[in-house]
């Protein structure tokens, strides 16, 4: 699941998936594995989990992907609506169904859309840190 | 119930009145530089006093939207904490590369604490026995950034299990809170209750104490007002580890307790500190730090 995920937008190797800990339904980047026999529910850099049958990303893992990956910057009144789960009218025309990363003015990543005639419709944002509390 | 409680704060002579305190925040130095993130805040006219005992601590003096819903939260630019918690990690002086012991971690305000004073290097274990405040505490360790921690589903009382010796440990116990912003405290708390805490807080530090290593150092704090929690649990803790020794902490507040209701006790208790809400205009707060000789 975790490949796949990464596979939709890029073909680098950004992980060394041997070092990948699968834990319930969360997976984890750990170097130091002298703490994984006693049975920890988390540890090292969380990548995402699986959710309702669907790969969530975590935001360490998008921040992974090369600067290849196609991208869209935005204002501080998109970003916030963006962040409040909306989709994101976008003057740069990527091709229909490119996975896009959504960043703020300042760097900041928000979170990934698909392209599609004109639009970026939110696939996952920043705002689900508090959506996922609810 | 509150003239009961007040008339207890009273004969340990206190003058208790209601505070409303303000909001606080520390600043996530595992996100950004502490410039970057106060130009951020700054440029959307959040107004901010630092703290001048807490290296990473403001008090939130005016915000026009709530700072709990902003980019910059979700971003972890800062932990909404409130200045009197903030001092139980700057009292642990977690450093860089050791091995730390968060025995109560959930939601993770101290444990993204100890992180940040960590530099995000070593290994902090976190504790949380129950399932669903786990995953509020995993929310909290990916959106400040924090990948150092490893987290077990356990109860402190059982930290001897994870056979692993610390460097140090912080016991920021569950215990029956204090009155300030909760207008119901009084109607929810009895003494019953307070004395269920105190049995639980002897174990957890019972359990603390076992997994420290030689000339570690061990936090005890609690966000509760009542001696029962802890000049007494202190006064317990001495007489039944000799080696376990209080040390002074520089920070504000009050001496520790060194008779409660007609009870004289160790008198070095006196080096813990105790935040009264209406001298410090915060919540109600209790810290001491052992060395294990």
């Amino acid at each position: 699941m975790l490949i796949k995920f990464i596979s939709q937008f890029t073909d680098d190797q950004i992980i060394d998936m041997n070092k990948v800990v699968q834990i319930q339904n969360r997976y984890y980047l750990v170097e130091d594995t002298s703490l994984i026999n006693k049975d920890p529910q988390h540890l090292g850099v969380f990548l995402g989990a699986k959710r309702n049958n669907k790969f969530v990303p975590s935001f360490r893992l998008l921040e992974f992907l090369p600067d290849s990956v196609p991208h869209v910057v935005v204002d501080q009144k998109q970003a916030w609506l963006f962040v409040c789960g909306r989709d994101l009218f976008v003057e740069h025309s990527f091709p229909s169904n490119t996975l896009v990363l959504v960043y703020s003015g300042r760097g900041e990543l928000l979170g990934y859309g698909f392209a599609k005639e004109g639009l970026i419709n939110n696939l996952f944002d920043r705002g689900d840190f508090l959506r996922r509390e609810q | 119930m509150k003239d009961f409680f007040f008339d207890r704060y009273s004969q340990l002579g206190e003058s208790p009145v209601d505070v409303s305190p303000s909001q606080s925040i520390r600043i996530n130095t595992l996100t950004k530089t502490q410039d970057e993130i106060l130009t951020f805040l700054k440029q959307r006219e959040v107004e901010l006093q630092k703290i001048s005992s807490l290296k990473h601590g403001f008090r939130v003096v005016n915000s026009h939207f709530s700072l709990g819903a902003s980019i910059e939260y979700l971003m972890g630019y800062f932990y909404l904490q409130e200045e009197s918690a903030q001092y139980s990690v700057e009292v642990l002086d977690p450093k860089p590369g050791e091995t730390i012991l968060d025995m109560c971690a959930a939601p993770g305000g101290k444990t993204t604490q100890i992180a940040q004073y960590m530099n995000n290097t070593g290994n902090l274990i976190a504790l949380e026995p129950i399932a669903f405040r786990m995953k509020k505490l995993f929310n909290q360790l990916e959106r400040c950034n924090i990948i150092n921690a490893t987290v077990f589903n356990i109860d402190g009382r059982q930290a001897d299990e994870l056979f692993i010796t610390f460097d140090r440990v912080l016991v920021d116990a569950p215990c029956s809170g204090n009155f300030v912003g909760d207008d119901d405290w009084f109607k929810k708390r009895d003494i019953e209750g307070i004395r269920a805490n105190a049995r639980l807080q002897r174990q957890l530090l019972f359990s603390a104490a076992q997994v420290l290593k030689q000339d570690g150092i061990l936090v005890y704090s609690t966000c509760s007002l009542e001696p029962e929690e802890n000049e007494l649990i202190l006064d317990w803790f001495l007489s039944e580890h000799p080696e376990m020794r209080l040390e002074e902490i520089d920070i504000p507040g009050s001496p520790g307790l060194t008779e409660v209701f007609g009870q004289k006790l160790n008198p070095e208790i006196a080096k813990a500190k105790r935040f009264w809400p209406w001298r410090t205009q915060t919540q109600g707060f209790f810290i001491a730090r052992f060395r294990k000789c």
